[in-house]
């Protein structure tokens, strides 16, 4: 609690004691947006984590050996996240559902522990300094990042572009009896997806001095968590997943007093989600109402038979 | 011609869905497609609009080929389609639903978003408008449902619904694919009045529907299907009274045929002869084993069935027949607890069905033979009989598997065979075998000479009055009315979700109702 | 070389028991249990904490981790998957249903401590552990230059024999009959008076015990017992299991298991030891795009 008290109280004190956490944040709101895109379009895709090893390893290996300058690195990272994301998203993206899941889960993990982990410029398992980082320093440029990436990402879904995304999310074979070009539109959601993810990664590396190749940072974990970002917050707008990226970024924080058993909060969290407001926080309805289809609509009355 | 089609080809495993088709349907005019159900209307319009692949044959739309076109590409090329079940974008309002049919008419607005452009603000309001046009068109209010979620929306708005979304491309040519099936009467006039006032607009349309009223009705043209081949076409009136459609329809009665066909001689019958034979009812009987009072069920929007009673006594059999979409299915799926009644009763021996539990529902002897017979294709025959004595120990099983297996002969020489290989026909012996096994006391059977050949539904009607005789009751759901009036001792012919008339099968047989209740005449 | 070969049948042995269960829950509803790898991690913790922590016989820890595991598996059905199929949730739902309770499983066994509220359950926190030498007969034979460890080759017989007769219950026995009729389709098994709800606890139960014996196996050979070794041995390499042997495919799973011990250690062999992770997930990624429906699965499509 005393973490909201400073946060009214002392708002200069908590920006100050608090930079990391609150850069964190814009991190992983800016994933969330990459989750929500192609989420928007139907598309349950778990490749972020691999994109945005692509963006960080990029950008921090040309500060090291070229030295040049950090805007050519990242847009650089992101450039080669989005072709990597063409590559990739050519084969995977005639898979549905749980299929397409499985198979960029296969992705990030043979990038991360085939590729990363066995290159050695790429520090393999000992990961990789970053001299240049700048902590503190980049919070601006950060924040200023998901202030637009959430507008591109907001007036995109208002446009034709998006209208196309919610009719293939609801409906692929209708949305192609309506003249939707649905293998072009999902892939245009696929890379868009990769280059913000190629971002974040390039930016989250420049707030470390070390770029970690664990899973927690670049594997299956780092790829579930992004998921629950938008589970929790609803992948029906914008602003959905950033709602769940803040409260799964904070819940250490506001649960600091029982700290230990943050996993069993957010999992419960979770499941409570997911069972009772499948649309998630930030949506349209109430809570779900859970009922067999074969269960009585109401107690039937019972006539004495006749036979 | 404006769309022509050459000997389209098209079968899924053994079974020839759609078999050489050629039609070529008149710029401006109504065309008509109709058949029994499976007869391969849906596979034709999946074959036309790119969702299922071409075996052979062409096809043009003016002077475009559209043979082998991806979906979106025929779309594009100005065909634009319905779906027989409803594919609405659930989620999206009523008015996005329509707005995403612009969709190949809009002018890509990509950046004009970004920098939040005026121009986009003034497209987008005239989009607006016209949807909103549109909704006012297929009799939608633009305020009231154009906010709403399209899954929210009453059954026949959303029909309505999604033919505005189809319009919204502005097609050259309009396909529905049964516009009308499960809606009311007044409903049905409703539809008829806008594929009018569409076409009377300059619109070509292909009307699919199994409602023969509405398509005699409205269209210039029909062509009929059965078994995936062109039957007959003409006008409305040649095709109605065509022999082969008839027996399409209604069935082949055995030897007696087709000339005994209810009605078929007489077309216009009036309205005075309706009446008496509505008002007739046949004497129901005082000891049920089923009892079903004022049944009411729905899916989601959709009410199947509204306020259905009926009474079945042991060592009956009774025929529930009506045209497809009547609510038939529901009312025994509601029997077998599939799906919970809204409001009324259904009691078998004691057993409040409404609430029962299905698996407690087949033990108390009230068994289902399911329509699409739904055998487990990856389980051998011998499997599949096996596993209908599920819940049942005791050591008879085996030999009443073998009894069973020595009464379908077939069966007994195909046990170790996956039941998918089995023909059609055989499937269907296998359905019933297995519902046989169940031990019932009361036996439904939905459909089951659907998608039969005439030799294998003689068979199957043969096989169902020697179940009876040998003493099961049974309550038999059939499209073929003339076939299973023949063998019912009393019938109910519902229609659109009612009862409309009961009767002694031999009643019905000879009532020009029935054949109204199928045809629409 | 030869003892090279013989990790490969060992560890394929793990995976192929562990990914059956996998399989069965997807095979029969369509569902990815993500918790599975946690029901893994359950077995093994519990079995170690009851023969450490509270003295009992190995056997009877052994018995009593399985039938802990079946019943956290009638929880995952009762808590992740009924309330959803209630609802008729999409399968993605589930997905993340078992995640969460796959979080809850791990972090309970991690924050038992001495003391702690679940202290009975598991004292080591996030320490990896092994059964000290000695409290498990292990004896140890040198045939030829192969070395042969009572516990490793003992996963051997034990897991080929519990994948038979899981196979035999499937193919020959009522019970199985009516498992593959409710994963065929659920309406015709209802009609036929099966009590689906009921087919799929069991479902969970033979599921969750097979996994959780998985993990004993997996940590009395290994020496390794953590929070962690469902997520980071079998988790994910479940998975490339499964997609390789053809989703929903009990002798799919099984194969592929074996297939990916064998994979993983010729890998090693001919690329060096960084290679035995990614080459798991080339070969998944390769399969879903090549062929989706696995070495044995057949091929859906959606009906329109």
């Amino acid at each position: 609690m005393d973490f909201f008290i400073q946060l009214f109280s002392d708002p200069v004190g908590f920006w100050n004691s608090h930079t990391l956490l609150i850069a964190q944040i814009g991190i992983n709101s800016i994933l969330a947006s990459s989750m929500f895109v192609v989420l928007y379009s139907g598309q349950l895709s778990l490749a972020a984590p691999g994109f945005m090893a692509t963006g960080a390893y990029t950008s921090v290996l040309m500060d090291q050996y070229w030295h040049t300058p950090l805007g050519l690195n990242i847009a650089t990272g992101v450039l080669l996240a989005g072709v990597l994301g063409l590559l990739v998203g050519l084969p995977v993206l005639r898979l549905r559902g749980v299929f397409l899941a499985i198979a960029t889960i296969g992705f990030i993990e043979a990038l991360r522990l085939g590729v990363i982990l066995n290159v050695p410029i790429t520090g393999e398992g000992l990961g990789l300094k970053n001299l240049s980082a700048d902590p503190l320093g980049g919070i601006y440029l950060v924040l200023i990042s998901l202030v637009v990436v959430l507008f591109v990402v907001w007036r995109l879904t208002k446009g034709r572009l998006g209208a196309a995304w919610a009719a293939i999310r609801q409906d692929e074979l209708a949305a192609l009896s309506q003249g939707i070009n649905v293998a072009r539109y999902k892939m245009i959601a696929f890379v868009l997806s990769a280059i913000l993810a190629g971002f974040a990664g390039a930016l989250e590396a420049h707030l470390n001095f070390f770029v970690d190749p664990g899973d927690a940072q670049y594997g299956v974990a780092r790829a579930v968590q992004i998921l629950t970002f938008a589970v929790l917050g609803g992948s029906g707008y914008v602003l959905g997943p950033v709602v769940g990226a803040l409260i799964i970024t904070l819940l250490p924080w506001i649960f600091q007093a029982q700290g230990i058993y943050i996993n069993i909060v957010t999992g419960v969290f979770l499941i409570a989600v997911i069972v009772f407001r499948p649309q998630g926080i930030v949506g349209r309805g109430g809570l779900a109402i859970i009922r067999p289809a074969w269960w009585p609509r109401r107690a039937g009355v019972r006539v004495p038979t006749t036979g | 011609m404006f769309l022509r089609l050459d000997k389209v080809q098209r079968h899924f495993g053994g079974v020839q869905a759609v078999d050489g088709v050629s039609l070529e349907v008149e710029e401006g005019s109504i065309q008509g497609l109709i058949g029994p159900n499976g007869a391969g209307k849906t596979t034709l319009v999946n074959v036309i609009t790119g969702y299922v692949p071409y075996q052979s044959g062409r096809a043009w739309l003016q002077a475009d080929e559209i043979t082998g076109l991806r979906p979106y590409r025929i779309a594009s090329a100005g065909i634009s389609r319905t779906f027989q079940n409803i594919r609405l974008f659930k989620d999206l309002t009523a008015l996005e639903n329509v707005l995403v049919g612009m969709h190949t008419r809009r002018r890509d607005d990509t950046l004009a978003q970004l920098a939040t452009l005026p121009i986009f603000r003034r497209d987008q309001k005239g989009r607006v408008d016209e949807a909103g046009r549109l909704m006012e068109t297929v009799g939608l209010s633009r305020s009231d449902v154009g906010k709403r979620a399209a899954g929210t929306l009453p059954y026949g708005d959303q029909r309505r619904l999604e033919i505005a979304r189809a319009l919204a491309l502005r097609p050259r040519l309009l396909i529905l694919d049964e516009p009308a099936a499960g809606m009311n009467p007044s409903e049905k006039q409703g539809m008829r009045e806008l594929i009018e006032r569409l076409n009377a607009d300059g619109l070509t349309i292909l009307l699919i529907d199994h409602d023969m009223r509405l398509v005699m009705g409205v269209c210039q043209r029909v062509a009929v299907l059965d078994f995936g081949r062109k039957i007959a076409e003409g006008t409305p009136d040649e095709v109605s009274t065509d022999a082969g459609v008839i027996k399409a329809y209604l069935g082949t009665g055995g030897d007696k045929a087709v000339t005994s066909a209810p009605g078929a001689a007489a077309v216009d019958e009036t309205d005075a002869d309706i009446e008496a034979s509505e008002n007739r009812v046949a004497a129901e009987p005082e000891k049920a084993i089923l009892d079903v009072h004022d049944l009411t069920v729905s899916y989601g929007a959709i009410t199947a069935v509204r306020g259905a009673s009926l009474r079945v006594a042991a060592g009956e059999v009774v025929a529930l027949i009506g045209a497809n979409g009547a609510g038939k299915s529901t009312i025994l799926n509601a029997l077998s607890g599939l799906i919970r009644p809204d409001s009324g009763t259904a009691v078998f021996d004691g057993l409040d069905l409404t609430v029962a539990n299905p698996s407690r529902i087949v033990r108390h002897g009230l068994v289902q033979v399911p329509e699409g017979r739904e055998i487990l294709a990856r389980q051998t025959v011998l499997e599949n009989l096996e596993l209908a004595t599920w819940g049942r120990r005791h050591g008879t099983v085996a030999k009443e598997i073998e009894a069973v297996m020595k009464r379908f002969p077939i069966l007994g020489e195909r046990r170790a065979l996956r039941a998918g290989t089995l023909s059609g026909g055989e499937q269907q012996m296998l359905a019933i075998a297995r519902g046989l096994l169940a031990k019932p006391r009361l036996l439904l059977l939905d459909e089951p000479s659907l998608g039969l050949a005439p030799q294998m539904v003689d068979e199957v009607f043969a096989t169902i009055e020697e179940i009876h005789r040998e003493g099961t009751t049974i309550l038999l759901v059939e499209q073929n009315a003339l076939r299973a009036l023949e063998i019912a001792d009393r019938a109910y012919v519902l229609e659109t979700g009612q009862i409309r008339l009961s009767g002694t099968g031999d009643d019905l047989l000879h009532n020009p109702a029935v054949r109204r209740a199928y045809l629409g005449g | 070389m030869d003892q090279q070969l013989l990790n490969a049948i060992f560890i394929g042995s793990i995976y192929a028991l562990f990914a059956v269960g996998y399989t069965l829950v997807f095979g029969v509803l369509d569902i990815l249990n993500l918790a599975h790898s946690a029901v893994f991690m359950f077995g093994a913790a519990i079995t170690y904490s009851l023969v450490i922590n509270h003295g009992q016989a190995f056997w009877v820890a052994c018995i009593v981790g399985i039938a802990a595991s079946a019943v956290l598996g009638l929880v995952i059905e009762h808590v992740c998957l009924r309330p959803l199929r209630r609802r008729r949730a999409p399968p993605i739902a589930a997905l993340i249903s078992t995640v969460g309770l796959a979080l809850i499983i791990v972090a309970v066994i991690e924050q038992g401590q001495k003391g702690s509220l679940f202290g009975w359950l598991w004292v080591d926190g996030a320490n990896s552990v092994a059964f000290p030498a000695g409290t498990i007969p292990n004896p140890t034979w040198h045939v030829g230059d192969l070395t042969l460890e009572a516990s490793k080759v003992a996963v051997i017989p034990i897991s080929v024999a519990l994948m038979l007769a899981l196979g035999y219950v499937i193919r020959y026995t009522q019970v199985g009959r009516g498992l593959r009729a409710v994963a065929e389709n659920p309406r015709a098994a209802r009609l036929l008076g099966l009590d689906v709800d009921r087919m799929i606890s069991l479902t969970l139960v033979i599921s969750s015990a097979l996994g959780g014996l998985a993990g004993i196996l997996f940590g009395v050979a290994l020496g390794d017992i953590s929070p962690y070794i469902g997520r980071d041995n079998v988790e994910v390499r479940g998975l490339a299991v499964i997609v390789l042997g053809g989703m929903g495919s009990i002798p799919g799973a099984v194969i592929g298991g074996y297939l990916l011990g064998l994979i993983e250690v010729f890998a090693v062999v001919v690329l060096g030891s960084g290679a035995r992770g990614g080459v798991a997930f080339a070969a998944l990624f390769l399969m879903l795009v090549l062929r989706p429906q696995g070495l044995f699965g057949a091929q859906l499509r959606e009906k329109i």
